[in-house]
């Protein structure tokens, strides 16, 4: 299930890519703000277009200067060009981390950051957002989205074969990425990778996918009933929240592993 | 909602958990971090490997619960 990356273009094709990455600033002398430039690129290469989000938490610099959470959006320039002003937070208090979610048109920054080799290797090595001071890149990750919300308005959602309406056809979709996301969450459970405390979140959303499934199973086969749509959208609905769920808990500061079942 | 709007919000599972794990120790967040990324890969690999494929209602099955059995 699991395809692995590469700099030819995992992610070609895709409506509308964001990767995600927490930086942290490290050996950064605290005082005023660093700007941070630099260039992303698409994954087959090429200087990428669209937005990052850039968001931070409240915290107090190492030289007990005051920071309210915020957000700040930066459109990327020219040739893939950015540049934004950030404060410094090495050493605040809390620890914090800026997170910068790339909402790129088209296509995913290329080389984005393999946790794994982040985890050892105290180096830049996802997307690159380097400026004086900023060294580290702590964490990365990448969500591939569809075409369809925001940021891609040339995507055309591709109806499947067979598929009896558009919405038995995005159903579909929808339950073959929840059923992927749980099946990867039970093993990453299993394996200690998610906390206990996921655990209950996590059989509640696998008990909601298993009732969307079975909904998506009868509207499927009944070719559109009405009734039968009723109980497919309820289902989803509840499915979400309850991935939601989980996701508040994932949300929560780290805790000891032990997730085994 | 869309359809899709409730993919972009499954997949949200890993943006906002990772924005959490901001107030951890770095350890425990690197930790939960590459197992967010496992998921997500997986996730996304899935809608990519059947995107213009025919439906093939079989690949939807009922998943078992963690230490339980299948439902």
């Amino acid at each position: 299930m699991l395809r692995r990356h590469t700099d030819s273009g995992w992610f070609a094709g895709l409506g509308l890519g964001i990767s995600l990455i927490l930086l942290m600033a490290a050996g950064w002398a605290q005082g005023s703000l660093t700007t941070i430039t630099d260039t992303v690129y698409r994954a087959d290469g090429t200087p990428a277009a669209g937005t990052l989000l850039i968001t931070w938490p409240s915290f107090t610099t190492a030289s007990s200067g005051a920071i309210a959470a915020g957000s700040s959006s930066i459109t990327i320039g020219a040739g893939g060009a950015v540049s934004f002003p950030l404060s410094p937070n090495a050493g605040s208090s809390p620890a914090s981390y800026y997170t910068v979610v790339y909402n790129l048109i088209h296509a995913l920054a290329a080389n984005f950051a393999n946790l794994r080799q982040v985890a050892t290797t105290p180096k830049l090595v996802g997307p690159k957002l380097a400026g004086p001071g900023f060294e580290v890149l702590v964490a990365g990750l990448m969500v591939g989205l569809l075409g369809g919300g925001v940021g891609c308005k040339s995507a055309a959602y591709r109806v499947h074969p067979g598929a009896v309406d558009g919405f038995d056809s995005q159903s579909y979709d929808a339950l073959l990425v929840a059923q992927a996301t749980l099946q990867q969450a039970k093993s990453e459970t299993a394996s200690g990778g998610l906390p206990a405390e996921a655990v209950a979140p996590l059989n509640t959303a696998i008990q909601s996918y298993d009732v969307a499934e079975a909904a998506w199973q009868a509207y499927h086969a009944t070719a559109a009933n009405a009734a039968a749509k009723n109980t497919l959208q309820q289902a989803l609905a509840a499915m979400t929240a309850a991935i939601g769920g989980l996701q508040s808990v994932l949300s929560q500061p780290t805790s000891p592993k032990g997730g085994k079942p | 909602m869309t359809t899709l709007e409730y993919i972009l919000s499954i997949l949200q599972i890993g943006l906002t958990a990772a924005q959490g794990l901001t107030s951890g120790n770095l350890k425990g967040a690197l930790a939960t971090a590459q197992a967010l990324e496992q998921i997500v890969q997986a996730a996304v690999a899935a809608y990519q490997q059947h995107t213009g494929q025919p439906i093939d209602a079989s690949l939807l099955q009922p998943i078992a619960p963690v230490g339980g059995t299948a439902s």
